[in-house]
C-alpha cells in the first residue's frame, strides 16, 4: 500500500512539471532556431530586409509568416514573438555600416559578422563579438578591453546609452589593466581624448566615491551624472591605497614641498581633516596647502586623520628629537600643539612613553643615561617618593643592607657614587652624605675631586656651600 | 592648584562661551592604573642562624646578610606582604579662541586620587589638584606672546613656570624668544622653596627663584639649522644662583642623510654636561647606517651638593644598521654602543668596579598586511652599575578608525644594582584601544608577570599584575576642522 501511494505521488507530481514545462515553453519567446530553417530560407535578407533598410518593421519577421507553415496542422504551432528594440551603447548601426561599405565597394556577407565561429555553417549564427569588427576595421589595438583601446569609436558614453538598465551596467567587463597595483594612481592621468573612453562605463558618481575634489578636477567634472550609477555605488565606500612615495622613511618631513607646490595632486585623497590630524589647527606653514583641500564630503572622507597620525617620524625620532626641536628642523608646531610635548615631558602621570614594566627595567637606562630622566621627570620628588614607597631607598642608615656586593659598602662606595651619583641622589638624601662629607657637622671627609672648581661655584651658589662649611670657602659673603 | 587659581580659570573662560565667534574645547583624560608589588623590607636575623665568618654571611636559604661586629644580629632586606593601589589620574584641558584676532586661552588641571590599600606607591599622591597650566596666547604672524603657567621643552629638557615668553620672527630665517618668571620645581606645580620638595629633602632650597631665558633659531636654508639657548634661574634674593645653563644646537642634512649636534654646558660649574653628535646616512641601497658620539657628565642644579661630589661621567660611541625590504614592511635594525668612564678620579676611589660598559640591540618590525604589525627586540646591556637583558615581542591588529588590539611578551633578566642578586621575569599580556566616535577614545591594557627564579633564596619579588585603562573624551568645537570630523591631537 505503501508503496503504490509513492509512486502515485511521483507520476503526478511529474505530471505537473511536465505540463507547466509544457505552458512555458508556449509563452517565453523562444530563440529563433536558425539551423532548422536553413533549406526554407536561403538568404538572410527574406527575413530581415529592413535590418540593411533601416526600418525597423521589417528587421524580423512577422508572427504570421511563421503561422503560414506552423498553423497546427502541418507543423505545430510557435509561438515566436520578435525581440524588442535591444539596449546597446553601441555606435553601430546596419544602415550606416551599409552605407558606408557599399561606399568602398565591398559589401561583407551577414555571416562575416554573425557566424558564430569560422566553421559555422551560413544559419549557425549569432551576435557579433567585439573582436570580429577588428579582422576588418584597422585598429592599433587587437584586444577589445586594453588599456589602448579607444572605447569612444564604437561606444556612446554612458549619459547616451539611456536603454542599458543598472543591472546591464554592472555586468559591463572590467578591463584587466584597471586591477594593476598602480591603476588608482595612474587613472587619473589620461589626455583627454583618451579619457573620453572613462565615460563609457562611468559617470561622475564613479569618482565622487573617492574624490572629494570631484568638481575642482575637470576629467571628473566633465561626465556625466547618472542615477544608474549612483544606485550601484550607493553603500560603497572610498579607498585610498598607499602610495609607495607615501612609504618613505623620510616621507612626513619631506612631503610639504610636494604638499605646497600641487597641493591638488593630494586632494584626489586628502581632505583638510586628513591634515588636521596632525597639523593642529592649520596654522602656520602648512595653512596654504591645507585651505587647498576639499572638506570631507558625506561619502569622500578622504584618508583618515587617524590613518594619516599613524606615519610619524622615523622610528628613532623619540632619540633625536631634541636637536631637531631644538632648531626648528621641522617646525614641530606645524604638526603638535605644544599639549604634545608636555604630554610626555610633564612626567609622572602622562601617557605612555616607557615600555612595559619599566619599573623594573629602568635601572640600567639610568647607569647609561640611556634616559635622561630629568628632561621630564622631578628626579629630587619622582624618584625618591617611589624608591622610598617600595623600599629601595634608604635613609639616615649607615649599616644598610641592601648594597651587599661589598662587605663594607660605606667605606667602598666611592668609586659607585663618583660615577652614579644619579642613582645615589634617587634614595638617598642630602644630609645623608653630610654625615661624613660635612667639615661643619660631619666627620669631614672631603668629597671634591681634583678638578673642583670651589670659587667658582661658591661665587654663584654660596648658600649650597653653607651646608657643609661653616663659613663660604670661596672667600665670599 | 589653589581654590584661588582654579577660581581664575572659571572666570577666564566663562565669558567665551556664549558668543557665536568664540569656541572652546574641553578635553578630560581619566586613567587608572592597577599596580601591585611587594615592598622591599628590612628585617634581622640572629647571628647564629647564618653561616660564614665575614661581614657578608649566608643564610641557609642562600641570601646574603650584613652582620656588624659585635652587634647580635645580621641585617638583610626581604619582600614585604603583597599590596597594590589604583591611581587615578584625571585631567581637564580648556581651550578657548575667537576672543579677538589670534588670542586664545589654555587651562590645565590635574585631579589625583587612589583606591586600594598601598595608596602612597604612586608618587605626587599627596596632591589631589594641581594646575598645571593656565596662561593667555596673543600669535600674530611673526610674534607670539605667552603669559601666565606655562612650560617650555628644550634641550635643557622641561622647565614651567609662571610668567611672560615672547617670540619674534626677526626674519624669515630666525626666531627670538626671551621668556622669564617665577620658577616651578621642574614638572610640579609648586615654588623651589615649597611643601612639595621639602617634604623629602631637608635640605631644599629656602628661596623661590626666578628663571630667565633667551633662545635663537636660525635655518638659513632648508638643508640647515641651528639653534641656541641660555637660561638662568636665579635666587629670589638674587644672592645665588640655581643654575645657569647654555645649549647650542645644530642639524645638517646631507642629501637624505643628516647629521645633528648638541653640546649643553653648565656655566655655573664650567662643566661640559653633554656633547653629541649624531649622523645618519642617506639610505645605502636597503641599509641606513647612523653612528653616535657622546659624552656625558652628570649634571645638579646648584641648589644641591651633589655637583660638589665631582660626578663623573663617561664618553660612548654608538652605531646601528637599519635594513628595510623593498616595499617597507620588514624592518630590520641592530645597534652597538661601548662607553668609557676612563676618569683618574674613578681611579683614585676604586673599589674594584669595572669602568666602562656596553650594549648591543637588535628588533625586527614587521607589516605583513596593512592591518597587522609584528615586532621583536633583543637587547643587552652591561657594564658599571647595572645590567640587563630583555626580550620582547608583541603584535597587533589595526581596526583603523575603530581602534587596536594587541598582544605582547617579554622576558628580561637584570642584576640588581651592587647587590648580589639577581632576577628574571616573564611578562605576558594585551591592550586595546578603541576609537568609539570622533569624542570618545578608550585603552585598556593588562599584564601578568612572573619572577621565573625567585622563591626563597630572593629577596625581590616580581610576581605582579598590571592592568591600565584610559578614557578620553572631547567636547565642543575643534579649530579649523568642520563639524564632525577628528581634531588635533
Amino acid at each position: 500500500m505503501m508503496r503504490l501511494r509513492s509512486v502515485l505521488l511521483v507520476a503526478a507530481f511529474t505530471s505537473l512539471a511536465g505540463a507547466g514545462a509544457s505552458i512555458a515553453s508556449q509563452q517565453a519567446p523562444r530563440r529563433f532556431p536558425h539551423q532548422q530553417h536553413e533549406r526554407l530560407f536561403p538568404v538572410c535578407e527574406g527575413c530581415h530586409a529592413g535590418v540593411l533598410d533601416g526600418v525597423s518593421e521589417e528587421r524580423y519577421p512577422r508572427p504570421a509568416d511563421c503561422a503560414e507553415c506552423h498553423d497546427g496542422t502541418r507543423k505545430r504551432r510557435v509561438n515566436w514573438q520578435p525581440p524588442g528594440p535591444r539596449a546597446s551603447n553601441l555606435l553601430f548601426t546596419h544602415a550606416s555600416h551599409r552605407e558606408a561599405t557599399d561606399r568602398a565597394g565591398e559589401v561583407p556577407p551577414c555571416q562575416s559578422c554573425h557566424s558564430v565561429d569560422a566553421e559555422a555553417t551560413r544559419m549557425d549564427v549569432g551576435a557579433p563579438q567585439p573582436e570580429r569588427c577588428l579582422e576588418c576595421h584597422a585598429h592599433r589595438n587587437p584586444i577589445h578591453l586594453s588599456s589602448e583601446a579607444a572605447c569612444r569609436q564604437c561606444h556612446v558614453p554612458l549619459a547616451g546609452a539611456t536603454r542599458l538598465t543598472s543591472a546591464r551596467i554592472a555586468s559591463f567587463p572590467r578591463p584587466p589593466w584597471h586591477d594593476s597595483a598602480d591603476f588608482p594612481f595612474t587613472h587619473g592621468r589620461e589626455e583627454a581624448p583618451r579619457a573620453a573612453s572613462c565615460a563609457v562605463c562611468h559617470a561622475r558618481e564613479t569618482c565622487d566615491r573617492c574624490h572629494a575634489n570631484a568638481d575642482r578636477v575637470p576629467l571628473i567634472a566633465a561626465l556625466t551624472p547618472d542615477a544608474r550609477v549612483a544606485e550601484l555605488e550607493k553603500g560603497r565606500g572610498p579607498a585610498y591605497p598607499v602610495p609607495a612615495s607615501h612609504g618613505d622613511a623620510s616621507w612626513t618631513e619631506t612631503h610639504g614641498t610636494g604638499a605646497r607646490s600641487a597641493p591638488e595632486s593630494c586632494a584626489n585623497c586628502h581632505t583638510q581633516p586628513s591634515c588636521l590630524g596632525c597639523h593642529g589647527d592649520g596654522t602656520g606653514v602648512a595653512r596654504r596647502a591645507i585651505g587647498a583641500l576639499p572638506a570631507a564630503t558625506s561619502r569622500a572622507t578622504g584618508v583618515s586623520a587617524s590613518r594619516m597620525a599613524r606615519t610619524p617620524h622615523a622610528s628613532d625620532i623619540a632619540e633625536r628629537h631634541g636637536s631637531l626641536a631644538a632648531t626648528g628642523k621641522p617646525e614641530c608646531t606645524q604638526c603638535h600643539a605644544s599639549r604634545f610635548c608636555s604630554s610626555c615631558h610633564m612626567g609622572s602621570d602622562s601617557r605612555a612613553f616607557h615600555a612595559a614594566n619599566y619599573v623594573e627595567r629602568h635601572a640600567v637606562d639610568v647607569f647609561t643615561a640611556r634616559a635622561d630622566c630629568q628632561t621630564c621627570h622631578n628626579t629630587e620628588r619622582f624618584c625618591r617618593d617611589c624608591h622610598t614607597q617600595t623600599g629601595v631607598a634608604s635613609q639616615g642608615r649607615m649599616n644598610a643592607a641592601f648594597h651587599n656586593a661589598q662587605p663594607s659598602w660605606v667605606l667602598s662606595h666611592g668609586q659607585a657614587a663618583r660615577a652614579g651619583l644619579e642613582a645615589c641622589a634617587s634614595c638617598h638624601r642630602q644630609s645623608d652624605c653630610t654625615r661624613c662629607h660635612s667639615a661643619a657637622g660631619g666627620w669631614g671627609v672631603n668629597p671634591h675631586g681634583r678638578d673642583f672648581a670651589a670659587s667658582r661655584r661658591s661665587a654663584r651658589a654660596s648658600a649650597t656651600c653653607r651646608l657643609c662649611h661653616l663659613g663660604n670657602p670661596g672667600g665670599g659673603p | 592648584m589653589t581654590p584661588r587659581a582654579l577660581l581664575l580659570l572659571v572666570v577666564l573662560l566663562t565669558p567665551v562661551t556664549p558668543a557665536a565667534p568664540q569656541s572652546i574645547r574641553i578635553t578630560g583624560t581619566t586613567s587608572l592604573r592597577y599596580i601591585e608589588l611587594r615592598p622591599l623590607l628590612r628585617d634581622s636575623v640572629p647571628l647564629d642562624a647564618t653561616e660564614g665568618s665575614q661581614l657578608l654571611r649566608q643564610l641557609p636559604d642562600g641570601r646574603v646578610v650584613r652582620c656588624v661586629p659585635g652587634e647580635g644580629y645580621c641585617h638583610l632586606t626581604r619582600a614585604g606582604s603583597r599590596t597594590s593601589t589604583i591611581p587615578v589620574i584625571h585631567d581637564l584641558e580648556a581651550s578657548a579662541w575667537g576672543l579677538g584676532r589670534g588670542l586664545q586661552l589654555f587651562g590645565h588641571v590635574r585631579g589625583r586620587s587612589a583606591l586600594g590599600g598601598g595608596r602612597d606607591l604612586w608618587p605626587r599622591a599627596d596632591a589631589p589638584l594641581e594646575l598645571m597650566a593656565l596662561y593667555g596666547e596673543w600669535q600674530r604672524e611673526r610674534l607670539h606672546v605667552r603669559a601666565g603657567r606655562q612650560w617650555r621643552t628644550s634641550g635643557l629638557g622641561f622647565y614651567n613656570f609662571d610668567g611672560v615668553a615672547a617670540a619674534v620672527r626677526a626674519t624669515p630665517a630666525l626666531w627670538l624668544e626671551l621668556y622669564g618668571g617665577r620658577s616651578l620645581l621642574r614638572g610640579i606645580s609648586d615654588a623651589r622653596s615649597g611643601a612639595a620638595l621639602e617634604s623629602i629633602e631637608p635640605l631644599a632650597p629656602a628661596r623661590s627663584g626666578v628663571l630667565a631665558g633667551v633662545q635663537a633659531r636660525y635655518r638659513p636654508n632648508r638643508r640647515l639649522a641651528l639653534g641656541a639657548l641660555y637660561q638662568l634661574d636665579v635666587r629670589d634674593d638674587r644672592r645665588g644662583l640655581y643654575s645657569e645653563l647654555a645649549i647650542v644646537d645644530g642639524a645638517l642634512a646631507i642629501g637624505r642623510g643628516s647629521l645633528e649636534s648638541s653640546v649643553e654646558v653648565d656655566l655655573a660649574a664650567a662643566d661640559l654636561n653633554q656633547a653629541r653628535l649624531q649622523f645618519r646616512s642617506p639610505p645605502l641601497g636597503r641599509f641606513v647606517l647612523s653612528a653616535a658620539a657622546r659624552r656625558y657628565r652628570p649634571y645638579f642644579e646648584l641648589w644641591t651638593i651633589w655637583g660638589a661630589f665631582s660626578p663623573v661621567g663617561f664618553d660612548e660611541v654608538r652605531t646601528g644598521l637599519t635594513w628595510t625590504d623593498r616595499q617597507g614592511r620588514l624592518v630590520l635594525r641592530g645597534d652597538a654602543s661601548y662607553r668609557d668612564y676612563g676618569s683618574e678620579e674613578l681611579d683614585a676611589a676604586g673599589a674594584g668596579l669595572r669602568d666602562d660598559g656596553w650594549g648591543i640591540g637588535t628588533s625586527v618590525n614587521w607589516t605583513p598586511a596593512g592591518a597587522w604589525r609584528v615586532d621583536g627586540a633583543y637587547r643587552v646591556e652591561a657594564g658599571f652599575g647595572a645590567a640587563r637583558w630583555d626580550l620582547s615581542a608583541g603584535i597587533q591588529r589595526d581596526f583603523g578608525d575603530a581602534g587596536t588590539i594587541a598582544m605582547q611578551s617579554l622576558v628580561f633578566q637584570r642584576l640588581y644594582e651592587f647587590r648580589l642578586e639577581e632576577g628574571t621575569v616573564a611578562g605576558f599580556g594585551a591592550e586595546a584601544s578603541r576609537q568609539v566616535n570622533d569624542r570618545i577614545a578608550l585603552f585598556a591594557g593588562v599584564m601578568v608577570y612572573r619572577h621565573l627564579n625567585g622563591g626563597a633564596s630572593q629577596s625581590i619579588d616580581w610576581n605582579q599584575r598590571r592592568a591600565s585603562f584610559r578614557a578620553q573624551w572631547t567636547v565642543g568645537a575643534e579649530p579649523g576642522v568642520s563639524r564632525g570630523t577628528r581634531g588635533a591631537r
